[in-house]
């Protein structure tokens, strides 16, 4: 890790993993890396470095570790009202690093490649035929 | 300095939509044209993300669209805090094209009219017949994908490359546009299709916005530029302008510009035409203040800034329960209904919207549409969205109004010292009917396509791609900045030809009637130096 603490990054990999549950084909968070995702973008934002480095030693500070499941969801949906902003860098770099994942992105149904070179077949559609019958209602546009 | 020596015939500022296609009319010609670009060249092959796993995390980092968000060293920051919608550009050869969508709609013929026919807002001086044989020339040299024969417009000249397919979402939505009876059509697209003037087709692997790696979308950095400059156009990067200077007659004689180390340089030039957008152009005109124009240049009206105008946008998102396989092809599909486009009486607004389809969200952007919850339920609502959602853009004509304006941030400066603009817009009555009105048609037409749930966000920040009306186009010195050539009432070897000069927005994107006046204009610079 390049910034995270040994405690920071072990908290966050809990939490990662209750925000994206493992299932099926679908990986864990932590499985693929995302907390190392994490650790890298943060090391390169200072502001935002600092929100996850505060953040979590606030989570630490309350035995995070130490608590049942349930109880950890229920601190986090705590802390999701009371630090909303840490939160919610929290849940986008999470699902950066998830979604953008190879593993995940062949998962959900996609070739796993990225965009290019390749790019895709689409089907031309069969409904340009359809035109016709809008062509055929007339002119719509009004002549000034 | 040997003003003579450093002297060109017409200088542009920004090499953006207009930029460019002003700039190969006038090379072309012969003159002596030089082009300052605040940006730089972007390398399609190396600086555009889609070759990379990362790829959707550029949306929120060194692509996005608003500059604020970019803070790159090539932006300039904008106050936005006292408008609902944040305006979107990008600072590079080939300006915001680099970013755009490439719907290549032309405004309609009542666009022009709107005083005589609706009796609001001012008519144009120019009307779009004036303007078919540029939409033409511009069509050839950006290469548009399409079908003639629309009933939303005159006839028009062939298509240079067939439609951007439809793929399996857009024969699903097209059955709803049936169903109801209601036009729509292959919009106009700046994207070739198959091969087309040495570039090539698309290989629809969807994200637009994010730069096409192999050309095929119609950006200026890869058509109008390199024409530019094999026929002699200069165009200087890194080059960001402070102001135009006057001399004692009051004409423009020189833009003085930071260069890429910083020094400033001075260019002299016999005219003088801005190409900076909607707020980059009142931007450098109200800081070139002297003792002439001390409110600012070609200001005599006031107008210079005011009148902005955006298109507010609804979105409203259809959820299917089916795999669309929305990710396959442009994200922009480029169909776009014309059906309540014009002003009816029954209505409880004048002038009318349009809607344009858009394909689903790739992954990333499903999960952080804010409708994919953390936790137990992540994955099924994930999967619920994830190509399975149509989305349409309900775009909106916001009709000028003189406390929508771009000003002087007193305190906001960019990296060079040069003082930013401030933004200030509100909502008017008439444009929320509308979108309101256009939120209700749009979910009709998700529920006779099949949609399972419709959501809609009344008005969408994040958009405003357009930028017009700042120094708006009149007869009348006072009551307008420049003439139907774009020459500016008061200096009159400067002229404007970007969206600025926009008199009214009509409901459709915007560059392809921009670069059509811009072309327009330079016959006419042309003209007058012969
Ligand atoms: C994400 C996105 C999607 C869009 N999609 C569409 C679409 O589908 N269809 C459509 O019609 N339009 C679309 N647009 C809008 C379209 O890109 C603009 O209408 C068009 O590019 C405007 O052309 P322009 O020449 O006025 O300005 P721009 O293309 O913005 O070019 C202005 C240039 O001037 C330069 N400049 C500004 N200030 C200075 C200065 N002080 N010194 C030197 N250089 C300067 C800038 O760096 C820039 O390169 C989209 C825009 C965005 C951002
Ligand atoms: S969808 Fe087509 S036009 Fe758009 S970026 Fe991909 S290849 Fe280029």
């Amino acid at each position: 890790m390049r910034t995270l603490s040994k405690s920071n990054s072990d908290t966050l990999t809990v939490i990662v993993d209750l925000l994206i549950p493992k299932k099926g084909s679908l990986p864990s968070p932590s499985d693929i890396n995302v907390v190392e995702h994490i650790d890298d973008t943060i090391s390169d934002a200072p502001q935002l470095m600092r929100l996850f480095v505060e953040g979590l030693r606030d989570i630490n500070d309350k035995d995070f570790l130490s608590l049942q499941e349930k109880e950890q969801i229920d601190l986090l949906q705590k802390y999701e009202c009371s630090n909303s902003l840490f939160f919610a860098e929290l849940i986008r770099h999470t699902y950066n690093g998830y979604y953008t994942n190879p593993i995940v992105v062949r998962a959900i149904g996609m070739t796993g490649h990225p965009p290019q070179p390749k790019g895709y077949n689409l089907e031309q559609g069969n409904n340009f035929k359809l035109l016709e019958k809008v062509r055929e209602r007339g002119q719509i546009w009004r002549n000034p | 300095m040997d003003i003579e020596n450093n002297k060109v015939d017409v200088l542009v500022i920004g090499a953006g939509a207009s930029g460019a296609a002003f700039s190969w009319k006038l090379a072309k010609s012969g003159i002596k044209v030089m082009c300052l670009e605040q940006g730089d060249w972007l390398d399609p092959l190396t600086d555009y993300s889609t070759s990379n796993s990362d790829w959707e995390i550029h949306r929120q980092t060194d692509f996005n669209p608003n500059p604020n968000f970019r803070s790159m060293k090539v932006d300039y920051p904008i106050n936005d805090t006292e408008s609902p919608i944040a305006p979107l550009m990008y600072n590079a050869v080939g300006g915001s094209t680099i970013h755009w969508s490439a719907h290549f709609p032309r405004l309609k013929p009542s666009d022009f009219r709107v005083k005589t026919l609706d009796h609001v807002a001012d008519d144009w001086p120019i009307s779009y017949f004036e303007l078919e044989p540029y939409f033409d020339l511009n069509d050839k040299m950006m290469g548009v994908a399409g079908i003639i024969g629309d009933p939303a417009y005159p006839p028009k000249s062939p298509r240079q490359t067939p439609p951007v397919g439809l793929g399996k979402l857009g024969d699903k939505i097209t059955h709803g546009f049936d169903k109801l009876g209601w036009h729509w059509w292959p919009s106009d697209s700046a994207i070739n299709t198959v091969d087309y003037d040495g570039r090539p087709g698309c290989n629809n692997c969807g994200p637009c916005d994010l730069g096409c790696s192999i050309k095929a979308k119609s950006s200026t950095d890869v058509t109008y530029w390199p024409k530019a400059i094999k026929l002699g156009a200069r165009l200087v990067t890194n080059a960001r302008v402070r102001e135009i200077t006057v001399d004692r007659y009051g004409k423009a004689k020189s833009a003085i510009y930071y260069d890429s180390d910083g020094n400033i340089q001075e260019q002299y030039a016999s005219t003088i035409v801005l190409a900076a957008n909607g707020i980059g152009t009142p931007r450098i005109l109200l800081n070139s203040t002297s003792t002439k124009f001390p409110e600012g240049l070609a200001n005599s009206s006031g107008l210079v800034g005011k009148n902005l105008m955006f298109h507010p946008y609804s979105i409203v998102t259809g959820i299917f329960d089916e795999d669309l396989e929305g990710h396959k092809g442009p994200t922009p599909l480029n169909i776009i209904c014309s059906e309540f486009y014009e002003t009816d009486h029954s209505r409880d607004f004048v002038r009318g919207y349009a809607y344009q389809v858009v394909r689903s969200s790739a992954p990333l952007a499903t999960a952080l549409s804010g409708h994919v919850p953390w936790g137990e339920k992540h994955h099924e609502a994930f999967k619920k969205r994830f190509n399975r959602t149509i989305t349409f853009a309900v775009i909106g004509e916001d009709l000028p109004e003189t406390h929508n304006k771009v000003t002087i941030d007193p305190n906001l400066s960019d990296s060079f010292g040069i003082p930013s603009p401030k933004i200030a817009y509100r909502l008017s009555d008439n444009s929320r009917k509308m979108l309101g009105h256009g939120v209700k048609t749009a979910t009709q037409v998700m529920k006779a396509a099949g949609a399972t749930e419709v959501t809609h966000d009344p008005l969408k920040r994040e958009a405003g791609w357009h930028l017009m009306g700042t120094t708006k186009m009149g007869a009348d010195p006072k009551d307008s900045v420049v003439n139907k050539y774009g020459q500016t009432h008061d200096v009159d070897n400067l002229f404007v030809i970007d969206g600025s000069i926009f008199v009214t927005a009509g409901a459709v994107n915007p560059t392809s009637t921009i670069q059509a006046l811009a072309l327009h204009v330079a016959d006419h610079v042309i003209s007058k130096s012969k």
